[in-house]
């Protein structure tokens, strides 16, 4: 089969990116060139074998590698496609914008990330394709231990060290949970391949145990609350557009890894199994988006919104889970859309959002906020294509954002179908609300971020002597733009992409979804009514915009006369626009609870104190999860530790006592006394 | 074609809705305000004004009053105001974040000036709209869970349907909390002020003027409608005054708009860090009528 | 047999109650000769000429040359004696007569009714009182004492058990010990360069 062959392709080209680094080390612009564009190649192979495998059926394909473990087969079933396809596209737009956003580290060990980066996406490419528990840990062990390397790339920084460090905790903290899921499962089993591995032959304590092991450790690879630390400090630490990777599509690997085990391997399982991911989601989402809100680094912004944003997808895959436990295929398919679905809008919408900061931080060489304005004057096009992000990542009519979020919404109102009672009606009413909450706060969110950035006057020397980001970067740009806005008008050819995707999976039936209007979303209830249609939508846009310019113009054309903005009188400059603390000030007072910031003004007077004060205003805020769960661990431990310290006593009398101590005892035990 | 025939509709008569709104206010205070049809005059007097423009905005500044403008009377197609012309692309879901769009753009634009005024009126508006999205939503919640849909021409059949109860009052109240704060009235913002620190739209819009400001005006003029006509249509079903359909929703509009000025003058305007509390109220209500349905 | 086994235990016991280094070395070299003694008397009984050799190997080194270069350290020691050790020679004494009884029991017990009893739990015995000594004293030295004896004592369990270990074995472990004791001797030498005692317990400001 041709997808057979493109895989094998793909393989090796990526394969040969990383060779040609050794050979191309001297040169940093011939490294940039053949590592991009072998990366690009392969890139776009995946999005050609991709789809393939959706038009021409399921392909099996072997490895060419044996390990003790047995061969190691790959399968690229409708699932793996679909992640397949992300990071195809993904990585194609971020290889175009690597081209010219590598020219900034020609003397930071250029090679090294170029090779770093092809290797990256061999690993996620393999992750999503191979069928055997072996060789999926080993491609997993090989992503997460890449991608510490590129975070921890500008090594000179002492918060990129310590971000990495955490980051390399945490995730070799998952892969135990993963490690120890799988072995549960094989065990269970006997054997190695993914098509023999089913969860109806453990016991019922066992697929529990399996169940939260899966969880928790793809979890921790996602971001999801409470294992998320690693998130906001990791993705800033590395250059833009391997965060831009990162979060688009690496974490949609552990969604990847959740979907394989809940919907493949575990099958519908008991109805708290839906209910536990349904709450971990939904703080998820509201933390994230607190925390988005309230941070005023970009690439921290865009992090913790990427935690929002996996809590939205596991608020999919979460009532999915409830309405397979309780055999509502239908509605159970419409979930695990939704969540699909948006898990390919955030790999476009985010990674157009960090190349956006990557083109930024490269212009004005700061990512704090307060430190940027007026950049919509010196940035144009980067300035569009952030604003298409924005509007994309706070879900907002036309973008695709908005489907994404509307079938989420659909499949939590059908969730007092499958849990009966008064409760089930609190619980999804509850999840609805926060959830329009996390919506509201992402949007503020960005509101602050791009006006902040981009409008009024630059706040800093730096932001007024930016330029316009190179013409490479975008095009990069543009293109995920573009996909932002058809994918967001023409939603039924996506739905039918995801609707084929989950077709062979116990539980669910998705033929619902798949309508045959292309502009339409329908939510596959007994009413033949009831959805949206993005045509319609537009439509009544333009008619508003044209009655709009109409009256506009009804008494001629418009004379504009340049005053300066009021500012009671004074000359306006850039110290009295609006700050990004302050935007963010009442909703840290309102979530006082959660986020408890401290607030200190200290005023630094010279000799006259009637002209001349500095105020200093600083805002210190607690970091929820850190502070009440991972602190006290902390603490636990070195305690622990502090505890068993007394045992070494640096006497060599005391070490030879626990020998002797340790003889006695075996001698009158093992004589059975 | 009807639905264009209601955004025109919509659109015509809400300065009207608004002027009415005032006039009651000013009987109720004991004063002479101004004409029904003023708001009219004043739209009219704008759009034949030039403007100025500060050269600090971008084209974002420029294009903002016609996204506003657009979003709201695309909004205003969506409601299902004859309960039967349900064109089954009505949701809610639609019409809230098609005017969360307008909000947007014109937050956008309050911070495009460079101004303090501007920003601090955008952060309090989108203060207010963080916390009237989940209030909002859980009191459509109770009437769609009941539809088993979101789509508004069915949630305004199935409320059609049904009895009145407990439960539906509360939702009533509830809503119309949520349409006060959704409409910039007392006790959430003072919409007849222009002093800085007192309001959250003005603030927002205090660089616009001429044509520009005429659509903004306009276009909250319009907003307004339609969140009382979104009331009337899920909250006061059915032929309550026995004459025909549209007048029939005409004096249930009169209805609305008494109980607003009503509302306006009792209260005072809250403190910006008690509106919390008070949309909490309305989320109560909402659960509460959730529970007893 | 027997004898020798009583005597060897008899040296341990001994050796719990001095004080002075050069004593010390005085009766592990006894000790050593006795041991290959026992070593010969096993010899004429099995006639392998390999325990000849190990008897020898045991003569030259365990009982010549070993307390001839321990000897050496304690003279340039000068002042050196136990003083204080952790537990003092009594309680030492008693902690011994202790192992003894246990060692017995446990001989007892995991091997009722053999025939060279006496001999192997001698041996044990030997081992702890070994250990017991590395434990209770302070002085370098002295430990060098205790590891030999239950150097000695594991021996004495080899021979009294398999009839004596293959030579290659023997061999090894007489190189170990050798290697071993050289260390400590250098290690006892430097510190007595260093100008500071040879008090192992000094050894404790290492600590991290």
């Amino acid at each position: 089969m041709i997808a057979g062959k493109l895989y094998y392709l793909i393989l090796l080209l990526f394969s040969t990116g990383i060779v040609s680094v050794f050979f191309t080390r001297s040169n940093a612009k011939l490294t940039n060139y053949t590592a991009h564009s072998i990366a690009l190649v392969g890139s776009t192979l995946a999005i050609l074998c991709a789809s393939f495998v959706f038009v021409q059926g399921q392909v099996d394909v072997a490895l060419p590698m044996a390990l003790p473990f047995g061969p190691i087969g790959g399968r690229i079933d409708y699932l793996s496609a679909y992640f397949l396809l992300m990071i195809g596209v993904v990585g194609v737009a971020t290889t175009i914008y690597a081209f010219a956003y590598s020219q900034e580290y020609y003397h930071c060990r250029l090679p090294l990330m170029a090779g770093l980066y092809n290797t990256f996406l061999l690993s996620m490419v393999l992750v999503v394709t191979v069928s055997h528990v072996v060789a999926f840990i080993m491609a997993w062990e090989v992503m997460s231990v890449v991608s510490f390397l590129l975070v921890n790339h500008e090594y000179e920084k002492k918060s990129n060290t310590r971000a990495a460090y955490i980051y390399v905790v945490m995730t070799h903290l998952g892969t135990i949970f993963i490690i120890t899921a799988f072995l549960l499962l094989v065990g269970g089993t006997g054997s190695m391949d993914f098509s023999q591995l089913k969860g109806n032959l453990v016991s019922e304590n066992v697929r529990n145990i399996i169940f939260i092991c899966a969880l928790l450790g793809f979890g921790t690879k996602a971001g999801m609350v409470p294992v998320h630390i690693w998130l906001p400090r990791a993705h800033p630490a590395a250059p833009s557009h391997i965060s831009a990777l990162m979060s688009g599509v690496m974490i949609k690997t552990a969604i990847y890894g959740m979907c394989r085990f809940f919907l493949e391997f575990l099958g519908p399982g008991p109805v708290w199994w839906g209910i536990l991911i349904l709450v971990l989601a939904i703080i998820t989402a509201v933390i994230g988006a607190l925390y988005a809100f309230i941070e005023h680094d970009i690439k921290r912004v865009l992090a913790y919104s990427s935690v929002e944003n996996i809590g939205i997808i596991l608020l999919g895959i979460g009532a999915g889970m409830v309405f397979m436990s309780k055999q509502e295929p239908f509605l159970a398919g419409m979930a695990f859309a939704a969540a699909l679905y948006h898990v390919f809008n955030h790999a476009i919408f985010k990674s157009l959002a960090f190349m956006g900061a990557g083109a930024v931080l490269q212009a004005a060489h700061t990512k704090d906020i307060e430190q940027l304005g007026g950049l919509i004057k010196k940035m144009p096009y980067t300035a569009v294509f952030c604003l298409v992000s924005s509007l994309a990542i706070a879900a907002l009519p036309p973008l695709n954002g908005f489907i994404s979020e509307w079938l989420t919404f659909q499949g939590l109102l059908f969730l007092p179908q499958a849990l009966a009672g008064i409760t089930g009606k609190a619980f999804s009413a509850l999840l609805m609300a926060l959830l329009g909450l996390t919506g509201a706060l992402a949007a503020a969110c960005f509101v602050t971020v791009f006006g902040i950035t981009f409008l009024a006057k630059p706040r800093s020397k730096q932001a007024k002597e930016a330029v316009e980001a190179s013409p490479v970067m975008l095009v990069a740009m543009g293109m995920l733009a573009t996909l932002c806005m058809a994918l967001g008008l023409w939603p039924g050819a996506m739905l039918a992409i995801v609707s084929q995707t989950l077709m062979n999976f116990p539980g669910i039936d998705s033929n619902g979804l798949a309508s045959h209007n292309w502009s339409v979303v329908a939510a596959p209830t007994n009413q033949s009514d009831g959805g949206i249609s993005t045509v319609v939508i537009i439509l009544l846009l333009l008619s508003g915009c044209v009655v709009a310019i109409v009256l506009h113009s009804l008494f001629g054309k418009e004379k504009v006369v340049a005053g300066e903005t009021w500012t009671c009188g004074i000359i306006p400059n850039y110290h009295m626009e609006y700050t990004a603390t302050g935007f963010s000030k009442s909703i840290r007072l309102v979530f006082k609870s959660i986020v408890h910031s401290h607030y200190e003004t200290v005023v630094n007077s010279n000799d006259n104190q009637y002209h001349g004060r500095k105020l200093f205003y600083h805002v210190r805020i607690r970091y929820l999860f850190v502070s009440v769960f991972y602190n006290p661990i902390n603490k636990g431990i070195i305690r622990s530790a502090r505890f068993m310290k007394s045992i070494q006593t640096g006497s060599v009398q005391m070490y030879v006592g626990y020998i002797m101590v340790v003889t006695v005892v075996i001698l009158i035990w093992s004589t059975g006394w | 074609m009807l639905s264009l025939i209601q955004v025109l509709g919509v659109i015509l008569l809400a300065p009207l809705v608004a002027g009415i709104i005032k006039t009651v206010k000013a009987m109720l205070q004991n004063r002479r305000g101004p004409k029904v049809f003023q708001v009219y005059f004043d739209l009219i007097k704008l759009l034949a004004k030039d403007s100025v423009v500060s050269p600090t905005v971008s084209w974002i500044f420029k294009l903002a009053p016609y996204i506003y403008f657009a979003s709201t009377a695309a909004a205003a197609a969506l409601v299902p105001v004859v309960a039967s012309q349900s064109s089954g692309l009505g949701d809610v879901f639609t019409l809230i974040y098609l005017l969360a769009l307008g909000r947007f753009f014109l937050v956008l634009a309050s911070l495009d000036a460079g101004s303090a005024f501007g920003g601090m009126g955008g952060a309090r508006e989108m203060f207010i709209a963080i916390l009237v999205e989940p209030a909002l939503l859980l009191s459509m919640m109770t009437i769609a869970f009941k539809a088993q849909s979101t789509n508004l021409g069915l949630m305004a059949s199935s409320v059609e349907s049904s009895s009145l109860s407990l439960a539906y009052v509360f939702a009533a109240i509830a809503f119309f909390i949520i349409l006060l704060a959704e409409t910039g009235r007392i006790p959430v913002d003072n919409p007849d002020t222009h002093l800085e620190l007192t309001m959250i739209h003005e603030g927002m819009i205090l660089e616009y003027s001429g044509r520009s400001l005429a659509l903004i005006l306009w276009a909250s003029a319009a907003k307004q409608l339609i969140m009382m006509l979104l009331f009337i249509v899920l909250f006061l079903p059915g032929n309550i005054f026995g004459t025909v359909m549209l007048s029939d929703i005409a004096l249930k509009v009169l209805l609305v708009a008494v109980a607003i000025g009503i509302a306006e003058t009792s209260t005072n305007k809250l403190r910006l860090f008690k509106v919390p509390s008070f949309l909490a109220v309305s989320c109560i209500l909402s659960l509460l009528a959730l529970v007893a349905q | 047999m027997n004898i020798l086994t009583i005597l060897l235990l008899f040296t341990t016991l001994l050796l719990t109650r001095v004080s002075e280094l050069k004593t010390a070395v005085k009766i592990i070299a006894i000790q050593s000769l006795m041991l290959a003694m026992a070593c010969t008397a096993v010899g004429l009984e099995t006639g392998e000429v390999q325990i000849y050799v190990a008897a020898v190997l045991t003569v030259l080194i365990k009982a010549g040359f070993l307390p001839y270069v321990l000897r050496n350290i304690v003279n340039t020691l000068q002042h050196e004696r136990e003083d204080h050790p952790i537990l003092n020679i009594s309680y030492s004494s008693l902690i011994a007569c202790i192992a003894i009884v246990l060692s017995y029991g446990l001989i007892d017990q995991a091997l009722p009714g053999a025939g060279s009893r006496d001999a192997l739990a001698t041996a044990v015995a030997m081992t702890l009182i070994g250990l017991q000594l590395i434990i209770t004293r302070r002085q370098a030295v002295m430990q060098i004492m205790g590891m030999i004896t239950m150097e000695n004592g594991i021996y004495l369990v080899g021979l009294s058990v398999t009839k004596g270990f293959p030579l290659i074995i023997e061999l090894g472990v007489f190189f170990d010990v050798l290697v071993a004791v050289m260390v400590l001797s250098i290690l006892t030498s430097r510190l007595k360069l260093s100008g500071m005692s040879t008090d192992t317990s000094i050894l404790k400001k290492l600590k991290g």
